[in-house]
């Protein structure tokens, strides 16, 4: 019998669960325009039938993730699609924190979303709330696939994912409106840091030296050190971005 | 489609920056000293792509 503990490995579980909230918050913006405009009941359909594509292709990737695991080339193509992800997430949010481009708000797309299914019929809109649960849920799915590696990986990974979908969706029940006041900037910069530190790090490791000697700073401790170097380095080029561009206040970036 | 592209690739700039990271990675392949060069042009990459509208 295990303790649940040692089962979760909380570097993973802690970026599966931020990067899933603030995705789940923006399919939940569209799944509750689309349940205002049509119903309650075939938006619900719609964002059920999205979560189960996302769950059934969570849990084929899943699989081969885990057969895998112990590959380098599996932890190689891994990395390179963290640091895709996270390089992205990472500039958006320099990019907003120095004012470069307009912060995200949920109010905004919310009205942006309903305005857009005023033309719409019952067919068309419950499309928008399927593709719009599959969007969001396809970045965590990714994300929850990426952070699979190692014996804990996936239930971590999974978990928090799963955690965030259901946090977001009794808050979202609860209120009824859309979840403006997440943070949703600052946890994206978090998040950003974050995957692009695990993007590096299984990068690195994954190409050690032509003679296969070991590369110097490993572990946990290398893998904070690049998080943290991320989220300060990063909070720093905001800083003289602000300070030395003029602001371009990008409409509807 | 295009959608889903975007969505796990980004567009060619942020696969351009990370097709560079990677360069680096492999040159430095040798060399402890990746493990300071690499991070610091993965962030000079995220400030550049910061600036693209």
């Amino acid at each position: 019998m295990h303790s649940l503990t040692p089962m979760i490995d909380w570097s993973v579980a802690l970026p599966a669960f931020l990067a899933s909230s603030v995705e789940w918050v923006e399919a939940f913006t569209i799944v509750l325009a689309v349940s205002l405009q049509v119903g309650g009941r075939l938006a619900a359909s719609a964002a059920a039938a999205g979560l189960a594509t996302v769950g059934l292709m969570t849990l084929l990737a899943g699989g081969l993730v885990r057969r895998g695991a112990d590959l380098g080339a599996v932890r190689l193509v891994i990395g390179i699609f963290l640091l895709l992800f996270g390089l992205r997430w990472l500039g958006k949010a320099i990019a907003r924190a120095a004012g470069l481009r307009s912060l995200h708000d949920e109010g905004h797309e919310f009205d942006r979303t309903r305005a857009a299914l005023s033309r719409a019929d019952r067919g068309a809109a419950w499309l928008v709330a399927y593709k719009g649960v599959l969007i969001e849920g396809l970045e965590v799915w990714l994300v929850v696939v990426s952070l699979a590696i190692g014996p804990s990986g996936w239930t971590s990974s999974a978990g928090g994912a799963l955690v965030g979908l259901l946090l977001v969706a009794a808050t979202g029940l609860a209120i009824r409106a859309p979840l403006a006041r997440v943070p949703e900037n600052s946890i994206k910069f978090i998040v950003g840091a974050m995957i692009t530190g695990f993007g590096s790090f299984w990068t690195l490791e994954s190409l050690p030296g032509r003679a296969g000697q070991a590369s110097g700073l490993r572990g946990d401790w290398a893998l904070l050190g690049l998080e943290l170097f991320y989220l300060g380095g990063g909070l720093l080029v905001a800083l003289l971005l602000r300070r030395f561009r003029p602001r371009l206040r990008a409409s509807g970036a | 489609m295009r959608t889903l592209f975007k969505t796990l690739f980004g567009n060619l700039a942020t696969i351009g920056a990370v097709a560079v990271v990677l360069a680096a990675e492999l040159l430095l392949r040798d060399l402890p000293v990746r493990w300071l060069v690499v991070p610091s042009l993965t962030l000079a990459a995220a400030a550049w792509l910061s600036l693209r509208p």
